[in-house]
């Protein structure tokens, strides 16, 4: 599946997007286990930010279909 | 009667006379424009850091939607006849607006009980991130 990055995040992995493997079913917590596994360097800003699904924040415990739409948002800072 | 709602994210500077045209209800009594601009001097730890510009970045679609969704939630708890976002992408200089919200409603208190709602709520849960660059050349994203 593939994550979007933004701001801090995209700044620390170096990319926009990242690739991770997931064994289903997937949920926000796995999925952001596997966003640890697969890229160490994001482990410090990990505990604020937030997964989203379609444009949606989730609950850990959310099921993500597998072709959703990922994205990892660090804390927003707009206005 | 329902509300009207309009969301822009633009990367050209914030025209006040078009938000003020968009607000434009003959049922409503009570305009306010919030307008969030780019603050020079910031006291941290004693010391005053001197913002040279700010750069905003979003997940697009989505900041659009939760915009959206925000004045939708905003109409539902207040009496609002139009409400406005305006937020800039890219750099904003001191001094130019990176937010502007307006609301339109037929008495003052709604949109002047609405407004700091709204505020807060961009600020939580809308995904656009800026980046503060200082006069000494070091950039940081803002965490508030």
């Amino acid at each position: 599946m593939t994550v979007l990055l933004f701001a801090a995040a995209r700044q620390a992995v170096g990319s926009d997007c990242l690739s991770i493997q997931v064994p289903a079913p997937v949920t926000a917590s796995t999925a952001l286990n596997a966003i640890a596994t697969t890229c160490p360097e994001l482990r410090p800003l990990l505990p604020s930010c937030r997964l989203v699904v379609n444009h949606q924040y989730v609950d850990a415990s959310t099921p993500i279909p597998a072709d959703a739409e990922l994205a990892l948002i660090p804390p927003v800072s707009g206005g | 009667m329902s509300a009207r709602i309009q969301v822009v994210l633009s990367r050209q500077p914030i025209l006040l006379s078009w938000v003020q045209d968009a607000m434009g209800d003959p049922d409503s009594g009570a305009n306010l424009i919030f307008l969030g601009t780019t603050r020079r001097r910031t006291l941290a730890d004693g010391a005053t850091i001197f913002t040279d510009r700010l750069e905003y970045e979003a997940y697009q679609p989505m900041a659009e939607q939760e915009l959206q969704r925000l004045l939708q939630e905003a109409s539902e708890k207040w009496d609002l006849r139009r409400l406005v976002a305006v937020h800039r992408l890219g750099v904003v200089a001191v001094g130019d607006a990176s937010v502007a919200i307006g609301l339109a409603s037929p008495h003052r208190l709604a949109c002047m009980q609405a407004m700091p709602w709204i505020m807060d709520q961009l600020k939580n849960r809308v995904p656009i991130w800026k980046q503060e660059q200082f006069s000494d050349g070091s950039r940081q994203w803002i965490h508030p």
